[in-house]
């Protein structure tokens, strides 16, 4: 479970965060959405330990992040805008070295990567350097990336956007499976339609503040397509 | 340490695949060389110009700037891929993170102080008065201290416009004092066979490795952040 | 600010301009001539003729010395002061003797005597046998056969011209905030990096700004005072010079750094940590005069424990003129600081006429 209290974030006097709260429970999907410069990335990254809020606290397991970001960050497992894979390194030596990193346990670290490779469809290419993949492959390989430290906590920006339909499937198929085991997912997107068939619920973030929510039956019923078009556009105006 | 050690062995091994770090600074250093190979033609030929001086002024303007190219480029790469946050989203202290980059930066601007060594060497026709191990012994020290403050200056300019210009405006008045000055005077006594008599610029270049090696260990989260 | 000192601001500036104004008529009415410690020879050689002085120094400036004489030239007897065209000193001398406990130096200095080759250590113990003209003496070494002479042309020590001293009245202070300003900029750059509260770094940054302003002032005046007192407008092998002009080099940096980053908490953060780092350089500079005897410096050691010092005139002159600095100083970092706050809210305004919210 992580819980973001009362953030704020300021950048000089312009204030990005507005006292957000948010909970994402164990075992749940929940989106995040809303127009741009809404703050979105950055409750992410202050989620994700690589920003630290003006006010407020994040809490991980009922453990302060703050207290000590080093261990909490071991829970945590982002996709971010970037991949964060090296291009000379291949495959298999990109999730060995993170694996490394994460301080998992040595000799392990190939099978563990060869099985999240395999989760992801890169099995057949692990040996190529990541330099040579496409977009979609690298995204595949930044969402094996994530995983291999099995985090209790996801945390995704915008996941589906460069993947073909296949590896949306794959994604897909991979968040379900993570919600079954109980992890706590946050998915930030402008798809309304991909998300809605996965999130449990939606909070939609507008001038920095969490401006509505919608629960799965509301989801269900539409209600996210439309609402979230309207709240959008009251936002701006 | 292993966290460290990973990023430093990880470095390494993308450098032994591209070569990109390593092939800048060694074109950098052996165009220096030839530049300095150039502007005594006359005296050198004449030999009318103090060899073990000459040797010492050339080769630690080589080390330095060669160790610039080289520190930029090391930040730079993984700043521009982003990888940079990959490595901050680890639960490793940043720390590591410098010390794995100060291990990585040591070997390679090492590599590149031997083959500086040697093109001088060649270019020259000049053998050290002997002494060729201990111009390396002394280029080691050196550029130990050199790598633990350019490191951390490096992983500073790297956060701002023109970083390429920045970082020898900002590095080079640190080294002045600490590195250039001092490892010039040890190397140049090295080749005269008197390197015993510098203790003073050894002890010197000792101490500043250790006051630069602390602070870019204390204020590595400082640098590495958001 | 912090302290709320802003709004005393007009009483700082006063106090200032009141102090300078006192520096001023100080230095032309009540201490234009320098030193009592520092003598002239021609008060000096009278009182130590027959008494037995050491002479301790080092042949200096092989620049100027190699062109002239190599170990291959024919042993001279005597070096005139025009083989060394306009550098005055080249016998970096001590000399010593007379009462215990007191020395003086005579600068510049003139030796007749064996060759000496470069950098020789020269340490000469004798009687002073005569004294020529009143400026210039001889001295008998009993380590040799060989006679030394030393003279000079006028008078000693380090105050010499009425331009040099008073010149001295704006070249120390200016050099004293300027160590002040960047003192201040580690400081509140390590609370910055406590508190991360942005008004710490508008103070880091303003005072490494006015520490930059007032270091250039030491460095353009010292040349003036060294073409008086050297002959040379600089010298590379004086160690306050050279690490005080690497130590502005650092805090050109420091700005250029700040200049260079466009993210306001990127910027506080890195300046912070290269504010800490540059400060390495300043108490090389600071120092190097005080270790002057393990590097060779010739600057002049104001506040000194031996007599060679500054005349209490002029040390009471300089005293005030360090408190006027100070003041302006902080009157200029507190207006400094509120432009760098308007500067911020004026860029915050932009930001939200921009709409970027």
């Amino acid at each position: 479970m992580i819980e973001a209290k009362g953030i704020s974030k300021t950048f000089g006097r312009r204030t990005v965060l507005d006292k957000v709260d948010l909970v994402v429970g164990d075992g749940e999907i929940v989106a995040l959405m809303g127009p741009n410069g809404a703050g979105k990335t950055t409750l992410l990254r202050i989620l994700a330990t690589l920003l630290e809020p003006s006010s407020g606290e994040v809490v991980i397991q009922s453990m302060r992040v703050l207290d000590d970001p080093v261990i909490a960050r071991k829970a945590i497992g982002v996709i971010g805008h970037s991949p964060y894979v090296y291009d000379d390194l291949t495959a298999l030596e990109n999730l060995s070295f993170y694996w490394s990193m994460y301080g998992l346990p040595r000799g392990k670290s190939e099978e563990a990567g060869r099985a999240m490779l395999e989760r992801v469809g890169l099995s057949h290419r692990m040996h190529d350097r990541a330099a040579v993949f496409s977009k979609g492959m690298r995204q595949r390989l930044a969402i094996a990336r994530a995983l291999l430290h099995s985090p209790k906590i996801l945390l995704l920006d915008e996941p589906f956007s460069s993947l073909d339909q296949k590896g949306v499937d794959v994604l897909s198929q991979i968040l379900l499976e993570e919600k079954a085991k109980g992890r706590s997912i946050l998915v930030v997107t402008h798809d309304v339609q991909r998300i809605s068939t996965l999130a449990d619920r939606a909070d939609v973030l507008i001038g920095g503040r969490v401006g509505r929510s919608y629960d799965s039956r509301a989801i269900g019923k539409g209600e996210l397509d439309m609402g979230y078009r309207t709240s959008i556009e009251r936002g701006i105006s | 340490m292993r966290a460290a050690l990973t990023i430093a062995s990880k470095d390494l091994k993308t450098e032994l695949r591209s070569k990109e770090m390593v092939s800048a600074m060694f074109l950098f250093s052996l165009l220096i060389v030839l530049a300095f190979r150039f502007g005594f033609e006359e005296s050198v030929s004449a030999g009318s110009v103090d060899m073990p001086d000459l040797a010492a002024a050339s080769l630690w303007i080589c080390f330095s700037f060669a160790a610039i190219v080289g520190m930029h480029s090391s930040f730079a790469k993984e700043k521009d891929r982003e990888t940079l946050e990959g490595l901050m989203l680890c639960p490793v202290e940043r720390s590591e993170l410098y010390v794995g980059k100060v291990i990585s930066n040591m070997v390679l601007v090492f590599i590149v102080d031997v083959l500086s060594i040697s093109f001088f060497a060649l270019f020259f026709a000049y053998d050290y008065g002997g002494n060729g191990l201990t111009v390396v012994v002394i280029a080691l020290l050196g550029t130990v201290t050199l790598v633990l403050v350019g490191t951390l200056v490096a992983a500073i300019s790297v956060n701002t416009k023109a970083r390429e210009v920045l970082l020898p405006i900002l590095l080079i008045p640190l080294i002045a004092f600490s590195v250039i000055m001092p490892s010039v005077t040890l190397t140049g006594n090295a080749i005269s066979g008197t390197a015993t008599e510098s203790v003073r610029e050894i002890v010197s270049i000792a101490g500043f490795a250790v006051i630069f090696g602390a602070m870019g260990y204390l204020t590595a989260d400082y640098v590495f952040e958001g | 600010m912090d302290l709320k000192l802003g709004k005393y601001w007009a009483w700082f500036a006063g106090i200032s301009a009141a102090l300078m104004l006192i520096t001023v008529l100080l230095a032309v009415y009540y201490a234009p001539v320098a030193a009592s410690s520092v003598r002239t020879a021609n008060e000096l050689l009278p009182s130590i003729e027959g008494s037995t002085i050491t002479v301790a120094g080092f042949v200096a400036d092989r620049e100027i010395m190699n062109p002239i004489r190599t170990p291959e030239d024919p042993p001279v007897t005597a070096i005139t002061l025009a083989d060394f065209s306009d550098y005055r000193r080249y016998l970096d001398a001590v000399v010593s003797g007379g009462l215990e406990g007191e020395w003086w130096t005579i600068e510049p200095i003139t030796v007749r005597g064996p060759y000496l080759p470069l950098g020789t250590n020269v340490s000469a113990t004798g009687e002073v046998v005569a004294t020529h003209d009143s400026s210039s003496f001889m001295l008998s070494c009993d380590s040799s056969d060989d006679v030394v002479e030393l003279s000079s042309p006028g008078e000693a020590g380090i105050m010499t011209s009425p331009i040099s001293q008073k010149i001295f009245y704006f070249h120390m202070p200016s050099a004293w905030v300027s160590y002040v300003g960047f003192f201040l900029t580690l400081v509140f750059g390590v609370m910055y990096l406590r508190t991360r509260d942005r008004r710490y770094d508008r103070v880091a940054a303003s005072s490494a700004e006015l520490g930059v302003l007032f270091a250039t002032i030491a460095i353009a005046t010292g040349p003036v005072w060294a073409k008086e007192e050297w002959g040379v407008y600089w010298r590379w092998d004086d160690t306050k010079l050279v690490t005080t002009f690497v130590m502005w080099l650092v805090y050109i940096g420091y700005l250029m750094l700040r200049a260079a980053v466009v993210d306001h908490n990127v910027r506080a953060r890195m300046s912070a940590v290269y504010g800490i780092l540059g400060f390495v350089t300043m108490p090389m500079s600071l120092l190097s005069s005080r270790i002057a005897p393990l590097i060779r410096s010739s600057h002049p050691q104001v506040i000194a424990s031996s007599s060679g010092g500054l005349s209490m005139e002029a040390g009471i002159t300089i005293g005030i003129a360090v408190v006027a600095f100070t003041f302006l100083f902080i009157t200029m970092l507190i207006k400094r600081v509120e432009i760098e706050e308007s500067e911020d809210e004026l860029e915050d305004l932009k930001r939200r006429v921009g709409g970027e919210d």
